[in-house]
């Protein structure tokens, strides 16, 4: 069997935005809109004027106006300090995607070349490798960013960077490394014998040179089909732990915590709080899943359950 | 091997994660207490060893059943864990047969006709049931199914809610079974109390589907494929070309040859919801180990957050090596 190093490919921006059914299409176009959102969020501000739907600052209460119900002045509605619930889930978005962005990113960075790496070396390291993946995916994901919490609870160690934020990114990385390592590990498993590597390998190349050129490449479908799921996931655990308390201070917007504020009122019937940042978690999901065709392989035997 | 080495991992990056902390006695003493009490204190708990000999303890500890002590409420953590351990147990199981009455049948449907209505519903809910978050989703039901079902006005009484307040597993009031298995339920039915069981499981309900919704696609999806290709399989054809009626089929030959992932998948769901329903235990106040953790991180309790996760932990390698060892006696392919 010849294998070749894999071209680069033409229309790559094209084919991310129209899916193959009609389906995928709106959702991939609808995770562009919120993208687009999380990007323009701090300007919009600015644009008040113009913009169709009042917006206020994320972080100023409104003392005379708590716990309104959506109206046309607070779409959203107000929490119990006044907040507008609208403006808030819009600036969500932006922590919510960045922090998932800057997770996924580190961990399924640093999973792919020592995936590539146990792939290539096999043996021994293949064997430590694959026992840190047993090791990893054997703490439930919420359990594991608690236990983090716990462990860097007290420690200043991030220096300018929001601790709370830091310890989510670290969290989101660790449950990300070893899901990337397995997927590229098993997809570039028989690529070691494969002439274009021998070949690269007689031409002088060196071990890391061979995983950065040939090996990482040929993974590069199976990485950006993992990438949105993994984002999806990410999203599912920042709001977890957020909604526990850990991660996000409260006054600062983001989807969990805001869910948790709205959690005592949604008893008395006060819905709006809790409801629509939990209404964009599951839009965000499902756009970001629209990008995959096969979902089924990545989440773990429990599923999200975040 | 390969099982007591990953424990052993585990047990130690469990540890190191939550004992690299800086001073945790402030958490239960408070701040406005003199240095001296604090030393007393840490020389008591051994904080002051090294964290290797600290280590040590912990383990030939862990090996003897012992977790350590709760620092706020000086409970041997495995006391409390043995306590809450049915709680969590006893939703994880009735998520289960939830996903067993929807997931399964769809997932069954689904892969004899994947064009049919009920292959798009089951799709549909497995849509649904990843992309929304567990916590969400049971707030929402507490906020449809308890809060706006319209109630009498006082004087009358209200009307009982169709279904409970999301508090617990037994309603305010209520003594729960005496304690023979620990599943409310099971022991209810011991004691020969039909009401309090029927109680107990009309409680169990709503965290039940929520987490059944959320971890059940998994199920649909993997019994989809598996039905799909067992059908599409040459026994299949061999079975209908002895004249086989297509029940006897499905039943003897798709169903019988399409479990073995099912079941295995099932197995792994048990073991990851343990410790994987933390959120959903919280919105329905259930008295599991995942509120016990939560509480535990909320007190900055970290033999309490230890040790939670070590037992989940331990019990999902330990169900994933059990399902390994079904697998292989089940399967004879698998044994050279």
């Amino acid at each position: 069997m010849t294998l070749l190093s894999p071209q680069r490919e033409r229309g790559l921006m094209a084919r991310m935005f129209v899916g193959p059914t009609v389906g995928m299409t709106i959702r991939r176009s609808l995770f562009f809109f919120m993208l687009f959102l999380a990007v323009v969020a701090p300007w919009l501000d600015d644009f008040a004027h113009v913009l169709p739907f009042p917006i206020y600052d994320p972080l100023r209460p409104d003392p005379f106006n708590p716990v309104s119900p959506p109206t046309a002045e607070h779409w959203f509605g107000t929490d119990t300090l006044g907040l507008d619930v609208f403006t808030r889930v819009l600036m969500a978005t932006r922590v919510d995607f960045t922090l998932a962005l800057i997770g996924v990113a580190l961990g399924g960075g640093l999973g792919c070349l020592a995936g590539a790496w146990a792939a290539y070396r096999r043996g021994w390291v293949d064997m430590v490798a694959l026992r840190i993946v047993e090791v990893l995916q054997s703490f439930p994901v919420l359990l594991l960013g608690l236990a983090m919490f716990a462990a860097f609870g007290s420690l200043e160690i991030f220096g300018p960077v929001d601790h709370g934020m830091a310890v989510l990114v670290l969290s989101i990385s660790m449950v990300n490394f070893p899901l990337y390592l397995r997927q590229v590990r098993s997809v570039l498993l028989p690529l070691t014998e494969a002439e274009f590597v021998q070949a690269a390998k007689c031409a002088g190349l060196g071990a890391w040179g061979i995983v950065w050129h040939h090996f990482i490449p040929n993974a590069r479908g199976q990485i950006l089909a993992l990438f949105p799921l993994t984002c999806a996931y990410a999203i599912q655990i920042i709001a977890g732990l957020s909604f526990i308390g850990l991660g996000i201070e409260p006054p600062n917007p983001e989807w969990g915590s805001m869910i948790k504020a709205g959690a005592t009122l949604i008893v008395q019937g006060h819905w709006w709080v809790s409801v629509f940042p939990g209404a964009f978690i599951v839009l965000s999901v499902y756009s970001l899943t629209g990008f995959s065709a096969r979902s089924e392989t990545l989440v773990g035997p429990g599923g999200t359950s975040a | 091997m390969v099982l007591a080495v990953v424990l052993l991992a585990v047990v130690i990056i469990g540890f190191t994660i939550t004992r690299s902390t800086g001073t945790p006695l402030y958490a239960s003493l408070g701040v406005a207490v003199s240095e001296a009490i604090i030393e007393q204190r840490a020389e008591e708990m051994g904080l002051n060893e090294p964290i290797v000999v600290q280590f040590w303890t912990y383990l030939t500890h862990l090996l003897q059943g012992d977790l350590g002590v709760s620092r706020i409420s000086r409970i041997p953590v495995a006391e409390d864990i043995a306590l809450k351990l049915p709680a969590t147990a006893e939703m994880v199981f009735f998520t289960l047969m939830v996903s067993f009455i929807w997931a399964i049948p769809l997932g069954v449907r689904a892969g004899l006709r994947p064009d049919g209505k009920l292959a798009r519903l089951g799709e549909g809910m497995a849509q649904f049931g990843v992309s929304v978050p567990a916590f969400w989703l049971g707030l929402l039901f507490i906020f449809l199914l308890y809060f706006l079902p319209p109630r009498l006005p006082e004087p009358l009484g209200p009307l009982p809610s169709l279904f409970p307040p999301p508090l617990g597993r037994v309603g305010s009031g209520i003594t729960p079974p005496e304690m023979v298995t620990g599943l409310y339920t099971v022991d209810a039915l011991i004691a020969g109390d039909f009401r309090l069981a029927w109680h107990t499981l009309w409680h169990l309900i709503l965290p039940a589907v929520t987490l059944s919704l959320t971890s059940g696609p998994p199920l649909f999806r993997v019994t989809r494929s598996a039905v799909s290709e067992a059908v599409s399989s040459p026994f299949v054809e061999a079975a209908y070309s002895y004249g086989l009626g297509r029940r006897t089929v499905l039943i003897r030959d798709v169903l019988r040859n399409a479990s073995p992932p099912v079941l295995n998948l099932a197995a792994m769901t048990f073991g990851y919801l343990i410790g994987g329903g933390v959120l959903v235990e919280v919105v329905f106040s259930w008295p599991g180990i995942g509120s016990y953790a939560v509480w535990g991180m909320d007190n900055s309790d970290y033999d309490v957050v230890l040790g939670v996760v070590i037992i989940a932990a331990v019990i999902y390698v330990i169900l994933y090596f059990i399902v390994d060892l079904i697998q292989f006696a089940m399967d004879p392919r698998l044994r050279d």
